[in-house]
């Protein structure tokens, strides 16, 4: 995987292919990424600002931006002397190499640089990413979902919509009942219970009012169709058979 | 989905169930009556308002364009659910209402 993104960012043209950045990023990123890989270019790449923190580590690029791990990638992993996880972003604009002369060294045979994921002799243990960021707690959109639940008033981003955690709900369930063992009830089965049949019974209802999930309602109609036409035929030629006394 | 909806939708039943650590709402049944339906309205539209976002993204664009009616709406939704607004707000309210009955009781 990460050697075709290596790839991609030897050929400029090819990395502008993708057509839509998925995490909102600036759309001049793939422009300028297409036009020549000039250092300038590269520091004109801004992104919104708590995007920034996950973009800049490699296992978040690998997962989710595929355009841009060949690009960010390049300096952490082109120049790195030790394990520099999390830079400042501003060295990465601002750098006295800048993107263009990374780029320019990876483009000429590798250079120094590692693929995150290679296999096991070249894996590289420090650079791993940190342990919350693999299970897919992020706490900056907890902080945000949170802040989109609390303040109704405010329209509600795309990227915060189609991430669906469980860390977050498991973390106020196991509040809320703390908070009511505090209170001297003790109602953890209570909270488990009525979260898991009402998350059934509400993703059943959600299923069912859009049908463009496939859903099991019709297979069991048409079975059910087809099994009520077999019984009536059944009991027709029954009826028609006792009436006319045949065997 | 369905559990993240609803467990962020959980957070003022949270606030509640942190004011009946200081303060026992039965023994102010007016209070303790208005608080709880403040709470479980409040969660009940974050909730409503983030599946209506959601089922809003999941369909298709020839099947938005039916004649929303915006003014049904008190918040400002993205307009998924049309007229199954308030099918879907029911269930979420008796959810809502348990955890606040197991806060309160």
């Amino acid at each position: 995987m990460m050697r075709n993104h290596v790839l991609d960012a030897e050929s400029p043209q090819k990395a502008g292919y993708y057509p839509n950045d998925p995490h909102g990023g600036a759309p001049s990123s793939s422009s300028s990424s297409s036009s020549s890989s000039s250092s300038s270019s590269y520091g004109a790449y801004q992104n919104p600002p708590q995007q920034q923190a996950f973009e800049q580590d490699p296992w978040f690029e690998q997962q989710n931006s595929p355009k841009h791990s060949g690009q960010q990638n390049m300096p952490a992993y082109g120049g790195f002397t030790g394990p520099a996880n999390h830079p400042p972003p501003q060295s990465y604009a601002t750098g006295p190499m800048g993107y263009g002369g990374m780029n320019m060294t990876m483009g000429g045979g590798g250079g120094g640089g590692m693929p995150p994921m290679g296999p096991l002799d070249e894996y590289d243990f420090d650079n791993e990413p940190p342990l919350l960021e693999e299970l897919g707690i992020r706490f900056d959109h907890i902080w945000t979902k949170t802040q989109a639940v609390v303040n109704p008033t405010q329209r509600l981003r795309d990227d915060i919509l189609e991430d669906a955690d469980l860390a977050g709900p498991l973390f106020f369930c196991l509040i809320l009942g703390s908070c009511l063992l505090l209170a001297g009830k003790v109602h953890f089965g209570y909270i488990y219970g009525f979260s898991v049949f009402g998350c059934l019974g509400l993703h059943m209802i959600v299923n069912l009012l859009h049908a463009k999930v496939p859903s099991f309602v019709y297979p069991a109609r048409r079975v059910s169709v087809s099994l009520t036409r077999v019984c009536v035929r059944v009991f027709c030629v029954c009826r028609v058979r006792r009436a006319w006394s045949l065997p | 989905m369905t559990c993240s909806v609803l467990g962020y939708g959980l957070l003022p039943v949270i606030a509640l169930a942190g004011l009946s650590v200081v303060l026992r709402l039965k023994t102010f049944p007016v209070v303790g009556a208005v608080l709880a339906t403040a709470a479980i309205a409040w969660s009940t539209f974050a909730a409503a308002r983030l599946f209506d976002a959601k089922v809003r993204e999941k369909t298709p664009p020839w099947n938005v364009g039916n004649a929303p009616d915006v003014s049904l709406h008190l918040l400002p939704l993205q307009l998924g659910l049309t007229e199954q607004y308030w099918l879907v707000v029911y269930p979420v309210v008796l959810l809502y209402s348990c955890f606040v009955l197991i806060t309160v009781f």
